[in-house]
């Protein structure tokens, strides 16, 4: 079988096996949907009865997985209990979160990459030291407080940026949380591509480009860090999963209306569908991140065939 | 999944080393004595609150007058902090607020390399059907980000302790080790002395235990201690996010969210305990760096 094709059937294995176990955790949400619909009052027999017909609900956990799934491949991701459209939150809520990470990523790339690179430049030099000393000050700072900090600090005190809130729009509303997010992803990229910068340096190719006497601006660019990049990107791909899981904290902070804080929502008020569907997307999301990081290997490196 | 990129060497050159010369360059490396000192100090304060918690004078965090509510740090009246929201002693309440903290991170830590050592080994060394079924579970946990899953199953539980967070964490976080040890077994598995052994009759659990897992463990042991300052932040986190651990349980995350209406009225209440667990983590940080740099993680492999 065609690798790629190989590598679809294994990404949608994992696919499936994810949603029903994000399926299964919901179910297990202890409460009653269906009783808080009705708020102090009870429910009577006929209308519950009614609505777990309607909601599937009357059947095993198994056929309502089943039923969820041939609905997803429909393009149908379900309504709430209270009638609203799942799809219809995701088109209000998505936008905003993936300019969120978005930005995060561009920072972190950019910041991470430059860092990493200048470092390499001469080890053990004095900018190759703060390059340490920032990546370990990035990893020690939790997001949250970081998101605290530069609330407190850039936003109220010093009111260079909105303190909450997505009203002023890409990119002011959008940078200071986004810097949060990206801050712990900072350090990581920068090591990785200082190290992988000088493993690279000392390759025959290099050797060979520098003795065919092409300029450093050119052997650096075009030979070393081209080949130098190739785990960066896997691990600019694995960490969209990380900057989603930061975008639903940093969403809460700085009160941006996105996913994020779409699930806290539907998980305090025990709207399953949503939690399902928002899970499941952000599953998606990863696993196709991974197949085009795959992709992108090839392009970047042909001597990789392997899956 | 950042655990594999942070195990990239940061001296790709330097030659492997070994027992003692291990040791010297970890005693000789200022980061090894900064962070061993700071997780000492956190160590300390865990197992004993009451050692430090009371040198001002008020050593208890449950010692609490409303009428001194979110008043600011006074050294003169021994409360070097301020007081918290019931008007406790916010010192007291922040030493006291390391225990949970770093007993999460070493319960966690613990229980994600048994259980990576444990699965990555058969994985690896027995191959076929087992390293399928274990591979493909270990991908669909690594597919859910670690927030969102701890999200959806912390909100189930009720009553949520100490263990009840670790279990979670664990759950979510063993994948990546598991893979890292697979690798290293099966490239172990291959060698010289796993076939003589093999020929040698030897039992298959003497094999594994003897020859395999002292060859292979150590980058996961290096993974591990990386680790334990991410647990720690990612428990403050959760708790934060009112799904981790619950009042009246003292923690920094509980701190830190209870306060947060009131950070610009009384920012110490976000100083101190952000303060603590940022040097919490930073400690064990450094602590792991500095591991990771001695090479300890290559000394045993080929």
């Amino acid at each position: 079988m065609h690798p790629i094709a190989n590598r679809l059937i294994q990404a949608a294995v994992v696919f499936f096996g994810t949603s029903l176990l994000v399926f299964l955790a919901v179910f297990a949400l202890p409460g009653d949907p269906l009783g808080s619909l009705a708020g102090d009052a009870d429910l009577t027999d006929t209308v519950r009865k009614n609505l777990e017909e309607r909601y599937h609900l009357d059947q095993p956990v198994l056929v309502q997985y089943g039923l969820y799934v041939w609905g997803l491949l429909q393009g149908d991701l379900g309504t709430t209990v209270t009638g609203e459209d799942v799809a219809n939150i995701f088109a209000n809520a998505w936008p905003i979160t993936v300019q969120l990470a978005l930005t995060a990523w561009i920072i972190e790339l950019v910041a991470g990459i430059a860092l990493g690179a200048t470092a390499a430049l001469r080890p053990g030099g004095i900018f190759d030291r703060i390059a340490t000393s920032v990546t370990i000050v990035t990893l020690a700072v939790p997001t949250f407080v970081l998101a605290f900090f530069a609330q407190q600090v850039l936003g109220l005190q010093l009111g260079l940026f909105p303190v909450a809130g997505a009203s002023a729009g890409w990119p002011v509303a959008f940078v200071l949380p986004a810097a949060c997010i990206a801050a712990l992803g900072i350090g990581p990229i920068a090591r990785l591509t200082r190290t992988s910068v000088l493993q690279t340096i000392n390759a025959d190719f290099v050797r060979t480009a520098r003795s065919r006497g092409i300029t450093p601006q050119r052997l650096y660019v075009r030979h070393v860090m081209r080949n130098a990049l190739v785990p960066v990107v896997t691990y600019l791909g694995l960490d969209l999963g990380a900057l989603m899981g930061g975008a639903v904290l940093v969403e809460g902070i700085f009160n941006l209306p996105g996913v994020g804080r779409a699930l806290f929502t539907a998980v305090n008020t025990q709207q399953g569908s949503v939690v399902v569907g928002i899970v499941t997307a952000g599953v998606f999301v990863v696993l196709v991140a991974n197949v085009l990081v795959d992709l992108l290997h090839r392009i970047l490196d042909p001597r990789i065939s392997h899956v | 999944m950042s655990d594999v990129a942070l195990l990239a060497d940061a001296s790709p050159h330097r030659s492997s080393a070994r027992g003692g010369r291990l040791a010297r360059r970890l005693l000789h490396d200022p980061e090894f004595w900064i962070g061993a000192v700071i997780v000492a100090f956190f160590v300390l304060i865990t197992v004993w609150p009451s050692s430090i918690a009371g040198i001002f004078g008020h050593g208890d965090p449950r010692e609490c007058d409303l009428r001194f509510s979110r008043l600011g740090p006074d050294a003169n009246a021994g409360h070097p902090f301020g007081y918290t929201i019931q008007g406790c002693d916010l010192y007291a309440s922040v030493v006291y607020g390391a225990a949970n903290s770093i007993t999460v991170g070493a319960v966690v830590t613990a229980g994600t390399a048994i259980i990576a050592i444990a699965l990555g080994l058969f994985a690896g060394y027995f191959g076929g059907w087992v390293d399928t079924v274990l591979s493909r579970i270990s991908e669909i946990m690594v597919s859910v980000p670690l927030l969102l899953g701890a999200v959806l199953v912390l909100n189930s539980i009720e009553t949520r302790s100490v263990w009840a967070v670790s279990l979670v964490l664990i759950a979510f976080s063993w994948p990546t080790a598991m893979r890292v040890m697979r690798t290293s077994t099966i490239s172990v598995r291959a060698r010289s002395f796993v076939t003589a052994s093999l020929s040698l009759g030897l039992p298959t659990w003497r094999i594994l235990v003897s020859h395999v897992v002292p060859n292979t463990i150590g980058p996961v042991l290096v993974l591990a201690t990386l680790q334990v300052g991410a647990v720690i932040s990612t428990e403050a986190t959760l708790t934060y996010l009112g799904i981790g651990l619950q009042a009246p349980a003292l923690s920094w995350g509980l701190q830190l969210s209870q306060a947060e209406p009131y950070f610009s009225s009384a920012p110490h209440l976000l100083y101190f305990p952000a303060g603590a667990l940022t040097l919490a983590v930073a400690g064990f940080v450094l602590l792991g760096e500095s591991v990771r740099k001695s090479g300890f993680h290559s000394s045993n492999a080929a």
